[in-house]
């Protein structure tokens, strides 16, 4: 689905944010990256989009460029529009006739559990109402059946209180399954990657690289189920390895 | 019962002061040539309200022109410059020294360009002039504002730069320029007063030419007449804007939050 091969990238102001950096993500998988704040998750992240472009390198896309849906940190929605109307916003940009577009928006509203709150402003929702239209969004940005569909995540949970993040967790596991979308899911929690991601690639900073590439044991069916401790206490050591290095 | 408070307050202290006003002008017997009375003032008022009217009515139509040419100047500008930073770093420096200029220095220079035959032309260029800064500088920052996250994902699904501008960045742009726009209705205003001084009586037919024509005649019931009127117009424009403000930004913004 999505290929980076040793990339590097350096910002402006000097920090060499990634430097030969390289993973894949197959189609179908669910993928995280994970790794304390300031590695570069956030770039990498960004560089698989095609939002910024390495310095060194290539990103690639071996089964044809695919739709991209994008989840932010922040819920980033549009504050003057209601939640259909960012939750449209990407059929809008690509001039989706109006009927279809609103069918589109409302059912991937009522998909996240938003139905009803069609015409209620950013600013009446919770937090996790609002990454839920969020979602929804990332949603209606896949038009085309055929091509892949590639999700990016940036940490989208990490503003939310635990209960409503377990519930969104959840909820994104379940859209993943449905839809056999490809996931890249940017975290810094380890129970997250441990319950939610196939596979958890373990990033270090200054600069960013990946310095574990975990597949994890089927059988976390829930967060406490042994095989999800297990895979937390894998990944942990993963991680403690990698900062202490 | 908190806005009866709010709106009977401010007019009992009115009635408390024009009283007091009123009182002691009789008690001292201050010439009507010097200070006139509320109700020396009011029969001025009635007694030239249809020549009065005219004046307005003339002043009310530069300031509107006026208002409406630096607002479609002011966001084409801003818009112009969100679309170019090689356009934007060239010219917002003049846009500043046109703002810093006292456009009483520059009037006369106006005036004799445009010409005396063109007078209302003229008043509306000085006019536009005065208020266009604001709604500059207000979309500017506006436009320049938009999430970073926003303008990103506008990328990511392929918009188009119209498209980025139609919904996000003027949007984004509008509490801003809302903002700007309350500014540039009172200066609208005064640079339709200014404009008229400095043309001079016989020329323009506003009401600051019947302030200045009524002191030459040492008429100051008129003049307070014709101040009052002047007030009350610059009142009600900020009303009106501050109305329109809250009802296009009642949904969303957090400045609209409350009634006004």
């Amino acid at each position: 689905m999505i290929a980076l091969e040793n990339v590097s990238k350096r910002f402006a102001n000097g920090v060499q944010a990634l430097n030969d950096l390289s993973f894949t993500v197959s189609r179908g998988e669910f993928v995280s990256l994970l790794g304390p704040s300031g590695c570069g998750k956030s770039t990498a992240l960004r560089l698989a989009a095609g939002l910024l472009a390495p310095d060194a390198g290539a990103v690639t896309y071996p089964d044809g460029k695919p739709e991209i849906g994008f989840v932010f940190q922040d819920h980033t929605l549009m504050p003057w529009a209601d939640a259909l109307t960012n939750a449209r916003l990407p059929l809008d940009l690509k001039r989706i006739p109006r009927g279809h577009a609103d069918a589109r928006a409302s059912a991937a509203l009522a998909r996240v559990g938003l139905a009803g709150f069609e015409r209620a402003y950013p600013r009446e929702l919770s937090g996790g109402m609002k990454m839920r239209v969020s979602i929804a969004r990332a949603l209606c940005s896949f038009i085309g059946a055929a091509q892949p569909q590639l999700l990016l995540l940036d940490e989208p949970f990490a503003a939310l209180d635990e209960i409503t993040r377990n519930a969104l967790g959840d909820d994104l596991l379940k859209l993943w399954r449905e839809d056999g979308l490809t996931v890249l899911f940017v975290t810094h929690s380890v129970s997250e990657s441990s319950y939610l991601s196939q596979r958890v690639l373990v990033m270090t900073s200054c600069p960013g690289r990946i310095t574990a590439n975990i597949a994890l044991a089927s059988g976390r069916d829930s967060r406490l189920s042994p095989a999800t401790i297990e895979a937390q206490r894998v990944i942990s050591g993963a991680l403690n390895t990698a900062i202490t290095a | 019962m908190k806005r009866l408070a709010d709106i009977l307050l401010p007019l009992a202290v009115a009635a408390l002061l024009l009283g007091a006003w009123e009182g002691a002008v009789a008690h001292w017997q201050v010439p009507a040539y010097v200070l006139p009375g509320p109700s020396a003032i009011a029969r001025a008022f009635a007694g030239n309200f249809g020549s009065l009217m005219e004046a307005l009515a003339s002043t009310l139509t530069v300031t509107l022109e006026a208002f409406v040419a630096a607002c479609v100047l002011g966001l084409a500008t801003a818009i112009a410059f969100s679309q170019s930073r090689l356009l934007e770093r060239t010219l917002y420096p003049y846009a500043v020294i046109l703002q810093v200029t006292p456009v009483v220095a520059i009037a006369p220079l106006i005036l004799i360009w445009v010409g005396f035959e063109r007078i209302n032309l003229a008043l509306v260029i000085i006019a536009t002039i005065v208020a266009f800064f604001p709604i500059l500088a207000g979309a500017t920052l506006g436009l320049k504002s938009a999430d970073f996250n926003l303008i990103d994902l506008t990328r990511l699904y392929g918009a188009s730069r119209l498209q980025t501008l139609w919904r996000i960045r003027l949007p984004n742009a509008l509490p801003y320029l809302l903002s700007g726009m309350k500014t540039a209705g009172g200066l609208a205003l005064i640079g339709a007063v200014v404009a008229e001084f400095v043309a001079g009586s016989g020329t323009a037919t506003g009401l600051a030419w019947r302030i200045v024509e009524s002191g030459n005649r040492l008429e100051i019931a008129t003049l307070f007449a014709a101040l009052a009127l002047l007030a009350l117009t610059g009142v009600v424009i900020f009303a009106a804007l501050s109305l329109l403000e809250w009802w296009l930004l009642r949904r969303w913004h957090e400045s609209a939050l409350q009634a006004p």
